[in-house]
């Protein structure tokens, strides 16, 4: 029973996982300028490899697979939005420098 | 020793040797005793490279639980920005309006800002551009969420960690 | 039966890198093109991860770490390269 209920988890992380992968290449082809793709695409890849890879640690259970799995999940994690923002910054400073709203 | 000095010295080894042992994948006694040499000498030789006197100042266990209550928020906001992301991307008629603008940035310790900004792209309808020590430029999807990060749950993490640092 | 999902999980990845090629062909900017480089980058990961696990070889996964970091590094690096030489 424990098995079954196991399995089904893995499955749903997995499926879930890959659809918001999906959701993040439509947002990359759909939406109008650089700036709203590098929305749908970071937030999508972040949580469809935190999904995917969780789920895979939860099958494999507790082993050194599923350690390095977990170090490559940090390392998507930390550096996903850093590469969005490193991007972002050069295309701003580069041509989108005056259309800043002051508010603060 | 400092205190400080001493907490990111064991910080750092720890970090080092762990992330040996999970790459190395084995218990055999060769492999960790040359990990534990190979950890020993970077601390040793490049530890001023790696933490800076005001950066190690408040390693301890309360601040480390508060940095874990921020993850537990990140992902909470994490899940409900994808959810948005599904909304907006699987419509069939694309209705946003982007725009720029600057806001207030309250965070001194430069890890926190760093950690502030990728948050700050990875929630609901925000994107961080370009920041420096007072202020951040952030793009939103529409002008409500940017609205929506002053006072929000990721800025109440955060201001209770540098709170708890301070103390 | 996870096996399976595994194996269709890496058929789905390998489309959607595909399509998002499109993007890095098509885009009308630089940083439109380093964005879907980025992309695939990070879908090539988890089919790596993905592949290891289906093969049962662990020592793959290692791969997936090495192929994050110089996806990491190369987009870093064409970024600011767009940033001091100011390409238009």
């Amino acid at each position: 029973m424990m098995e079954i209920v196991r399995m089904v988890v893995v499955a749903f992380l997995l499926i879930s996982g890959v659809f918001f992968y999906v959701v993040g290449a439509i947002g990359l082809i759909r939406l109008p300028d650089v700036f709203c793709r590098m929305h749908a695409t970071t937030k999508a890849d972040t949580l469809g490899a935190g999904l995917v890879f969780t789920g895979l640690i939860i099958w494999q259970g507790f082993s050194f697979a599923s350690l390095n799995i977990f170090v490559v999940l940090i390392f998507i994690w930390l550096t996903m939005p850093t590469a969005a923002h490193a991007i972002a910054r050069s295309e701003f400073e580069n041509h989108h420098r005056d259309e800043v709203e002051e508010g603060m | 020793m400092e205190r400080n000095i001493r907490n990111g010295v064991i910080t750092l080894f720890f970090t080092l040797f762990g992330f040996w042992f999970v790459l190395a994948s084995t218990f055999s006694i060769a492999e960790v005793i040359i990990g534990v040499v190979a950890s020993v000498l970077i601390v040793v030789y490049s530890f001023d490279l790696i933490f800076d006197k005001e950066e190690t100042s408040g390693h301890s266990f309360r601040v480390l639980l508060r940095y874990f209550a921020l993850f537990v928020v990140l992902v909470i906001e994490v899940i409900k920005a994808n959810v948005a992301v599904v909304k907006i991307v699987l419509s069939p008629r694309i209705s946003i309006k982007p725009g720029f603008r600057r806001i207030r940035q309250p965070l001194k310790r430069e890890l926190n800002q760093a950690l502030y900004g990728n948050s700050i792209t990875l929630t609901p309808g925000t994107l961080a551009v370009t920041m420096s020590n007072d202020s951040i430029v952030v793009h939103g999807l529409t002008m409500e969420n940017i609205d929506a990060i002053e006072g929000g749950p990721i800025q109440k993490a955060f201001l209770a960690i540098e709170q708890e640092d301070k103390r | 039966m996870i096996l399976t999902i595994v194996y269709g999980c890496i058929v789905v990845l390998l489309l959607t890198a595909f399509v998002s090629l499109y993007r890095a062909y098509k885009g009308p900017t630089t940083a439109d093109r380093v964005v879907a480089i980025n992309v695939i980058s990070s879908k090539v990961t988890a089919i790596i991860v993905l592949v290891a696990v289906w093969l049962n070889q662990s020592s793959y996964i290692n791969v997936a770490l090495v192929y994050a970091m110089i996806g990491f590094l190369s987009t870093i690096g064409v970024a600011k390269y767009l940033l001091e030489a100011k390409l238009k």
